[in-house]
């Protein structure tokens, strides 16, 4: 994906650019002296409707060079729900950064037939790797899932390059078998053992009101 | 539950103030996948808190819930046919001061549209107008 970014002064107010229909942005990272730009606002919003955070995006700069970056800061007014800034990130070749790996979900787990529910633990996995390892997301084909099974973060395909932050024995999602079976078996223990006690009781009390009289 | 207030504060009165701008913080969905946020200024009441809480919970079933604020704010009142002066009220009520664009209560494990029916019927226990929000996500994380 590629936005076109026009460079701005900072003497032009923030709020002018946005009622010209312009998102302000920055673009930084370790070894770039932060490049402050305006990108179009329909632009910014094509691109959110088919990026992650862990994609990466050429920014073409006006006049200037093209960026390879990754989103790093969204802001978005609460009431009007328009962009109000987005931060920009390039990322160093050849060092290690963490970020958040959205996990995508396919087809229907068979445990969900057999009336499981199925929980998404890890909607994202943090992860830390080389930029150019990153995935833009983990898609996992959950329609061998049965009851009660899972699959971890170790089952993921990781390298030296590309490493997870989370334990490996961490879920990432799972069929959970559903409770009504065991509470059926809860319930039926405890009317039993009710019962039990009920009897035990009335024993009691008969044998004292055998002494009683006696 | 019972209605909620500090176990504890610092000092027992305050005064009343006013509720200026727009919210700051409290402005994204991040619990659930569902938020209900104020549209207007205003000091919601533990009992409208409570209210809106139940509501949510019989309506969300087996769904999850988050109430995002806290009535940290004593309301005082002075006894009815009493003389100004002598001081301050007693404390009656405690309120949660909130601003436009507070996401006040979340919940999550419903579809979208039981989301929008649930908005509907919570929406009749706040004294403002609300909306339903969404929780952020970029398009390719879907």
């Amino acid at each position: 994906m590629m936005v076109k970014a026009k460079p701005r002064s900072l003497e032009i107010k923030a709020k002018r650019l946005r009622r010209e229909g312009l998102v302000p942005a920055v673009i930084y990272g370790p070894h770039v002296e932060p490049i402050h730009v305006a990108v179009p606002e329909a632009e910014l919003e094509d691109l959110f409707r088919h990026v992650t955070r862990s994609t990466i995006v050429e920014v073409q700069v006006e006049g200037g060079e093209t960026y390879h970056v990754f989103l790093k800061d969204i802001q978005v007014d609460p009431i009007t729900e328009r962009f109000l800034h987005v931060d920009f990130y390039v990322p160093e070749p050849g060092r290690m950064l963490t970020i958040p790996v959205p996990v995508k979900l396919v087809g229907t787990a068979r445990g969900m037939k057999e009336g499981g529910i199925l929980e998404h633990v890890h909607e994202y996995i943090e992860v830390e790797g080389l930029p150019h390892k990153i995935p833009p997301y983990f898609e996992i084909d959950v329609s061998d899932l049965g009851l009660d099974e899972s699959i971890l973060v170790g089952d993921l395909p990781w390298d030296d390059e590309l490493r997870p932050i989370p334990p490996l024995d961490d879920p990432i999602v799972t069929v959970l078998a559903p409770r009504v079976v065991t509470i059926e078996a809860a319930a039926e223990e405890e009317a039993a053992a009710e019962e039990a006690a009920a009897a035990a009781e009335a024993e009691e009390a008969e044998a004292a009101e055998g002494e009683a009289e006696g | 539950m019972s209605l909620l207030f500090p176990k504890r504060t610092k000092y027992r009165k305050q005064q009343k103030g006013r509720i200026k701008g727009k919210a700051t913080r409290c402005t994204d969905v991040v619990f659930g996948d569902y938020g209900i946020q104020a549209l207007a200024p205003a000091w919601i009441t533990r009992q409208q808190i409570e209210a809106a809480r139940t509501a949510l919970a019989r309506a969300t079933h087996r769904g999850k819930v988050w109430i995002r604020i806290f009535p940290d704010k004593p309301i005082t009142r002075k006894p009815a046919e009493s003389r100004m002066g002598k001081g301050k009220g007693n404390v009656e009520n405690w309120v949660a001061v909130v601003k436009p664009g507070t996401i006040m209560f979340e919940f999550a494990g419903v579809s979208e549209q039981e989301a929008k029916r649930i908005h509907k019927i919570v929406s009749y226990k706040f004294p403002i107008p609300t909306r339903l929000r969404r929780r952020f996500h970029l398009g390719g994380e879907r």
